[in-house]
């Protein structure tokens, strides 16, 4: 751009400007100032003081009419006052707008005393000393005759530690009571303490204040007897003229005094009276602090809970972080809520626990568990009881030789045990008991239970893991060896089994589980050798074991009986094993009724009806054994089979568990049987849980999808599947089997499964 | 009653302190004077006298609150003892009584503008 060319649109864009300017001014010179000041006049006087400086900001500066600026300043000034007792803004908030508007007061009228004496009280307020000591002495500069003035003008410099400044505005010579309490002061803080002529020389505006002062001043000289005197005259001319602050001040001196001579009793009284009377003050606060403090404590300890909690609560409202009066509150809530729970009012007790006691104290979180497990909630009681194990975890580790913690975390793991078992919860279950077995090593009936505990959660290896654990200790325990014999059935290992068992009765002969257990484990086996491999003579061997171990067992016999077949050894010789078997009842109906039962496997009848006749003849009007009859020729000769059934249930007309015995057996051969027996017992027996659900089964098999669902809800309301857990899991099993097996219910059909 | 209210004593109460609260009221509560009260005794000391027992009865009780309640210290109190008065002490009567830093209510302050 060429010098000519800048030039030319500088002097265009001034033109413009000076254009804009003039066009400006005219229009507001539009506005009608005399409406505007009218208008600031009726704000100001109804008192809307922010919409009477609204107005004023309206008109230009230069038409602002300068008989308005005094008005102006006031509505500042007011509005700056009233902040005070605004009580939505917050304490800084508050002041820095008082401020604000008192700064903005005393710039549009500077020479309003008053204006400047307030932003000095501001100032102060946000102890900001300095510039509160700079408005006091302009608000005295402008009124030197202002006591009220003069006095903050002081105390500001005083504070300040500038003593000369305020010297230099006092008046000298005796000339009112602020410039000679002034000066008294002011001497003081130079280090002299003043006669008592000096301040018999001020003319308090009440006597009560100077009998208050002549007692400090007495103390500050520790003429101890003569300040008690002025103190007892402050309080007597106080409490004349109901001065309640100078009652305050000399209760406390007066206190202080009693402290000092150890006279509990007047020293309680006058603290009392100089509480009551609103002493607070942050210079005497530890005082009032250590009274109420004591005086709560007393309180407390003479079961007086309501008056001690007052002591600590106005602890609290001097200090909020007294930590002595919070814990001391703390404290007293444990009692409070403590009493309520003696008295049965858990729930009202759980709530002040949790709401008003030391969150980390132990004993409160026991507390709270005892109150859940009361409230039958053993879930969240065992968030609490693992928070109170977990405490005494640390304490164990911290003071490894402090026996009692180790006691106390056995017995909190013990009831998160009994808690975790009653929610049905199995794998917490497990983890308490490890954690109960690892501290206590040397329980093995504890382990012992671990390892029934893993069992009965099928898991195999980490129970055989705790049972070897107990058997290095103790190689013949029993139970251990039993439920080791267990764990190696189920992990197929039928041999191991056997000789466990074997262990077992060679330690203890007579035990009759061993032996029942044994008994199975050799049938059995003996079996899988015999058909499986063809190892006749092994099987043999253990067909001999078992009729050694129970000589009236028949399986071994039977197991003979099978070898002979296989071996197609002949008639004889089955007859020969079962004669010996004969031999071990002969009048038993079981024991004919089980020759039968062998006879009709391998189709020999004819010898089976001479049996059935024995058995019949002997069983007489035993519906049990009719039964056991009826069921050993169902698939041989129906109409014989029916024959005993009908027997039977003359015999034994109305019991339930009899046709429900007669219709579960059916369930799988006959369903339609099934169903009327199972349907007669529940005639007779409406609450038969296990009725219900083989009733279920039957009309899954039938495909009656809507009858085997009423019938498993009619079995979960039996079962009380809420209450039980237990009961609810092994349900939804079979709900489980039956939705799968059939495809007859739907996913979720029971959606409530623990 | 649980073996603590028996004994009249806290649940913090240490193996001493039980042992003695036991013997005492033995001495008082004797078999031939009061034979049920006596058996009651014994049996609440027999609970809380293994470590074990202890432990049981412990977590089925309401628990009381540990320690006792937090009293000033002495030299807290003893701190509060001086009678000593200065300048200060004046300062802040003065400021309580004279002062216009309590209030908060300065209606009268308004000044007449209209």
């Amino acid at each position: 751009m060429s010098r000519k060319k800048a030039k030319q649109r500088s002097k265009a864009i001034e033109a413009a400007s000076s254009a804009l300017k003039e066009k400006s001014s005219s229009a507001l010179a539009t506005i009608d100032a005399k409406a505007v000041g009218a208008k600031i006049k009726e704000a100001f006087q109804a008192e809307r003081y922010r919409d009477a400086l609204n107005e004023w900001l309206k008109i230009p500066d230069a038409h602002r009419p300068a008989a308005l600026t005094p008005l102006i300043a006031e509505a500042h000034f007011r509005l700056g006052l009233d902040c005070y007792r605004n009580p939505s803004l917050s304490p800084e908030k508050r002041l820095n707008q008082i401020v604000s508007e008192l700064s903005q007061a005393t710039t549009i009228n500077a020479e309003k005393a008053i204006y400047h004496f307030h932003l000095g009280l501001a100032y102060e307020h946000l102890r900001n000393l300095k510039k509160a000591r700079v408005s006091y002495r302009r608000a005295v500069e402008l009124d030197s005759k202002s006591e009220r003035f003069l006095f903050h003008y002081v105390m500001a410099c005083m504070k300040s530690e500038q003593s000369q400044m305020a010297m230099e505005m006092l008046p000298a010579g005796k000339t009112s009571f602020i410039a000679s309490f002034g000066q008294f002061l002011l001497r003081m803080k130079q280090g002299r303490t003043p006669s008592f002529a000096e301040l018999n020389g001020i003319d308090f505006p009440k006597p009560d204040e100077g009998a208050l002062f002549k007692g400090l001043l007495s103390l500050s000289y520790n003429l101890v007897d003569q300040a008690s005197y002025y103190f007892e005259s402050s309080l007597d001319a106080a409490e004349e003229s109901a001065h309640s602050l100078v009652t305050a001040f000399s209760a406390f001196f007066l206190g202080k005094i009693h402290f000092q001579s150890r006279n509990k009793s007047r020293y309680d009284q006058m603290l009392k009276m100089a509480v009551d009377n609103g002493l607070d003050n942050e210079r005497y606060r530890p005082w009032l602090l250590n009274y109420c403090w004591q005086k709560g404590v007393e309180a407390a300890k003479t079961q007086r809970l309501e008056e001690s909690r007052r002591y600590f609560e106005q602890m609290l409202m001097l200090a909020p972080e007294h930590e002595g009066a919070q814990k001391n509150l703390q404290r007293l809530h444990f009692l409070a809520a403590n009493q309520l729970a003696h008295t049965g009012n858990w729930q009202e007790a759980l709530t002040i626990w949790q709401m008003k006691c030391a969150r980390e104290d132990r004993n409160v979180f026991h507390n709270v568990a005892l109150a859940y497990n009361k409230l039958e909630n053993p879930e969240k009681a065992n968030i609490h009881w693992q928070q109170v194990a977990e405490h005494y975890e640390k304490l164990c580790r911290s003071h490894p030789g402090d026996s009692m913690y180790k006691e106390y975390l056995i017995v909190a793991y013990q009831h998160l045990l009994r808690n975790y078992r009653e929610s049905g919860n199995d794998s917490r279950a497990v983890k308490a008991l490890q954690k109960l077995c690892d501290l206590q090593p040397e329980n093995l009936e504890q382990r012992l239970e671990l390892a029934e505990t893993l069992v009965e959660n099928g898991r195999w290896s980490s129970a055989r893991r705790q049972l070897e654990h107990i058997l290095h200790r103790q190689p013949n325990h029993l139970d251990a060896l039993m439920v080791l014999a267990f764990v190696q059935e189920m992990s197929d290992e039928v041999p191991q089994a056997i000789g466990t068992l074997e262990k077992v009765l060679s330690l203890d002969a007579n035990n009759k589980e061993a032996r029942e257990q044994l008994g199975d484990l050799l049938s059995e086996e003996a079996h899988d050798l015999l058909y499986g491999n063809r190892e006749i003579e092994r099987a043999g061997a253990l067909f001999d074991r078992l009729m050694e171990l129970n000589s009236d067992d028949f399986h071994g016999y039977m197991g003979w009986a099978k070898i002979h077949v296989h071996e197609q050894d002949g008639p004889d010789a089955i007859d020969r094993i079962f004669k010996r078997y004969i031999e071990t009842g002969p009048d038993d109906p079981i024991v004919h009724l089980n020759v039968a039962n062998a006879y009709l496997e391998f189709d020999m009848s004819r010898k089976a009806k001479t049996h059935i006749d024995q058995a019949e003849e002997m069983a007489g009007d035993d519906a049990e054994l009719l039964l056991e009859l009826g069921k050993a020729l169902y698939g041989h000769s129906p109409g014989q089979s029916e024959r005993f059934f009908k027997r039977a249930l003359h015999f034994s007309p109305d019991d339930a568990e009899f046709y429900f015995q007669l219709g579960s057996w059916m369930v799988m051969r006959d369903p339609w049987e099934a169903k009327k027996y199972l349907e007669k017992c529940l005639r007779i027996d409406d609450s038969h849980l296990s009725a219900r659900t083989d009733l279920a089964l039957v009309y899954s098999l039938l495909g009656d999808r809507k009858k085997a669902e009423e019938n498993m809800l009619r079995a979960r309301q039996i079962a009380d599947v809420a209450n039980d857990p237990k009961m609810a899991k092994e349900l939804a099993a079979m709900n489980r089997m039956l939705d799968n097996q059939m495809e007859l219910f739907t996913d979720d059909f029971f959606d409530d499964e623990p | 009653m649980n073996p603590y209210q028996i004994l009249n004593i806290g649940t913090e109460a240490s193996p001493a302190d039980i042992k003695k609260a036991y013997f005492k009221l033995v001495k008082q509560y004797t078999p031939e004077k009061d034979p049920e009260k006596f058996k009651a005794i014994r049996h609440a000391y027999d609970q809380l006298k293994s470590l074990s027992g202890r432990a049981q009865i412990d977590f089925d009780i309401i628990k009381e609150p540990a320690g006792d309640f937090l009293q000033p210290s002495a030299a807290e109190v003893n701190a509060l003892s001086s009678l000593k008065i200065g300048v200060e002490d004046f300062i802040v009567i003065a400021e309580a009584l004279y002062s216009d830093l309590p209030k908060t209510d300065f209606r009268d302050d308004y000044t007449h503008v209209i």
